[in-house]
């Protein structure tokens, strides 16, 4: 029986441990919000010329807005940090001292990328959505914030368990950096991180709602910014938890093939 | 291939069998490859054998990791640190109290009784990048047996150690089994570790080739005896060369392997008072010799278990 005292030693250490480079997390911090930055000069740019204050329902204040909130979000959806951590394990057998130890490799994974998780949100999304509240560019209502967390939650989840399916995959390929690469963008352009999915057909929209891509991003951001009905968002709440479900059990599947043909390389 | 790759399957391990008793220091030797880290990652639950019986500590291993771990510590050498690298050895051990439920009082008793037994006073707060490879291993030591594990696994633990430290971690491992009554098992290829142990396995191509106590290995080179001749210059190595077993050779130095019996022949003695030998030593084999001649001896006749049934 391990004791809770054990989760609480794991995640001091692990916290401790990534609070080492403090600098490069600060990079890291900036890098997302510059990348919503250079988003929200191209549509400023599109705006501009287009002479028109309103594309796709969309005036440019919402759209910077939407950047705003997508960067807050992608703080603790981006690269998921389970699949490096894998890879490396697997690649270089570090997982051995993962498996000397009376835990779930499972559980030290996460106990190693959640104070990391942690900090982003705290020194990332918090006062992005802080700031941008505080400037008045946002007039959000007590329910976009509670279905914006429950979102928030479900996007986290699901690119955590699809990190660690494609961790898991590092067991056969050794290599997963093309794999997680090509999901990672695939999720940003279904997702609605590089264009909101307003902005798509409306069919092609609606079917990318009912799939796992629009939870990443698309959903929760729409969500805060008042875009979806609450009737809608509790429909979405379902469909995400299904989702979340299905690539829980598709991981649990996988992991437990997968990890009978570790092979623990080195030494 | 340029596209692929070509599978073939190798069996690590097969024919292996032994059991090691309680606050034994056994020795796993072999060389790279012959499956001695295989079997450290099968005893730790790490690996799963396909085929076989394995219980350690009267557990499956691989189906009770958990409740195994909780009772072994394992040391990998520097291939695969516990340490954690940007912090000192003391949040590590802070880490293993809590991983372990070690209760405060009787891990600053341990900690205590370590740093001294290792002397790592002033090291174990110092960042893990700052250390020596040696300081580093003897806190990798402290890290497995912090919470007094009944069994402790090392694989290769002194590679590229230096001597003082290796030496350090050696007699830890002997005090642990006097006054703990732990049980090691410790894979290397460093002879000086062997010098303490109990016992000696040994591997090859995944199969046991010797096992036994240190005794039994020298009982097999009993009709050996180890001599050093040092010249007082060039070109006498032919003259002597064909009394024994060259085992070694310089211009000035001939190390000869022969049989007991020979040194006591009329012309050993006149060989050691010949003008050009100025300088010589008698010896039993060491127990490298030993192993390199067992080594050889399993090539030469392609039978793993040869050197055994000599």
């Amino acid at each position: 029986m391990i004791e809770a005292g054990a989760y609480a030693a794991a995640f001091k250490v692990n916290f401790k441990n990534m609070l080492a480079y403090k600098m490069d997390i600060v990079l890291d911090l900036s890098f997302t919000v510059l990348s919503s930055l250079i988003f929200i000069f191209v549509w400023a740019a599109v705006y501009y010329s287009s002479n028109t204050n309103v594309i796709s329902g969309f005036s440019l204040n919402g759209i910077i807005a939407y950047y705003i909130v997508l960067a807050a979000i992608s703080e603790v959806t981006g690269w998921p940090k389970i699949i490096n951590n894998m890879e490396e394990d697997m690649k270089e057998g570090g997982i051995a001292r993962f498996l000397i130890r009376p835990m779930n490799y499972t559980t030290q994974l996460l106990l190693e990328s959640v104070p990391v998780d942690m900090v982003f949100f705290a020194f990332g999304s918090l006062p992005i959505l802080i700031g941008v509240v505080a400037l008045g560019h946002l007039n959000i209502q007590a329910s976009a914030v509670l279905f914006f967390a429950v979102f928030m939650v479900i996007a986290y989840l699901m690119i955590n368990i699809i990190g660690f399916i494609i961790g898991s995959m590092a067991i056969y390929l050794t290599s997963v950096w093309g794999v997680a690469n090509a999901i990672t963008w695939l999720f940003g352009l279904a997702g609605g991180s590089i264009v909101p999915l307003m902005f798509l057909p409306q069919s092609v929209a609606n079917a990318l709602m009912l799939t796992p891509f629009a939870f990443m991003y698309y959903i929760p951001d729409a969500t805060l910014l008042g875009l979806i009905p609450a009737g809608a968002a509790v429909q979405s709440a379902f469909i995400g938890a299904f989702w979340v479900l299905v690539f829980a059990l598709l991981a649990s599947i996988i992991w437990n093939k997968a990890k009978r043909d570790i092979n623990a390389v080195g030494g | 291939m340029l596209f692929g790759r070509k599978k073939k399957i190798k069996t690590a391990l097969g024919g292996v069998s032994f059991s090691v008793k309680k606050g034994e220091i056994l020795a796993m030797l072999g060389r790279n490859g012959s499956g001695k880290s295989t079997l450290i990652k099968m005893m730790a639950g790490i690996l799963r054998a396909d085929g076989g019986s394995l219980t350690v500590l009267g557990l499956d291993p691989y189906k009770d990791r958990i409740r195994l771990a909780q009772q072994i510590g394992v040391v990998f050498g520097s291939t695969h640190p516990q340490l954690f690298w940007d912090l000192p050895p003391m949040d590590t051990f802070n880490y293993i109290k809590g991983m372990y439920g070690i209760p405060q009082s009787t891990f600053d008793r341990r900690l205590k009784y370590f740093i001294k037994m290792l002397s790592l006073e002033g090291v174990y707060t110092r960042q893990t990048r700052q250390l020596s490879l040696g300081e580093r291993m003897k806190c990798e030591f402290v890290c497995s047996n912090l919470h007094a594990p009944t069994l402790v696994l090392m694989d290769e633990p002194t590679v590229g150690v230096d001597l003082p430290s290796r030496m350090a971690i050696a007699e830890a491992v002997v005090k642990l089994r006097n006054e703990m009554k732990t049980t090691f098992v410790i894979t290397t290829h460093v002879v000086d570790d062997v010098a303490n142990v109990d016992r000696i396995v040994m591997l090859d191509h995944g199969k046991l080739v010797f096992d036994g106590p240190q005794e039994k290995m020298r009982a097999l080179f009993k009709k050996s005896v180890i001599v050093e001749l040092y010249f007082n210059g060039k070109g006498h190595l032919g003259k002597y060369s064909k009394h024994g077993n060259v085992v070694m050779s310089r211009e000035d130095y001939l190390k000869l392997e022969m049989e007991p019996d020979r040194v006591k022949q009329r012309w050993f003695i006149d060989m050691l008072n010949d003008e050009a030998v100025v300088d010589y030593r008698i010896n039993e084999p060491s127990l490298g010799f030993m192993l390199n001649q067992m080594y050889k001896h399993i090539d030469k006749k392609g039978s793993h278990r040869g050197a055994e049934n000599d």
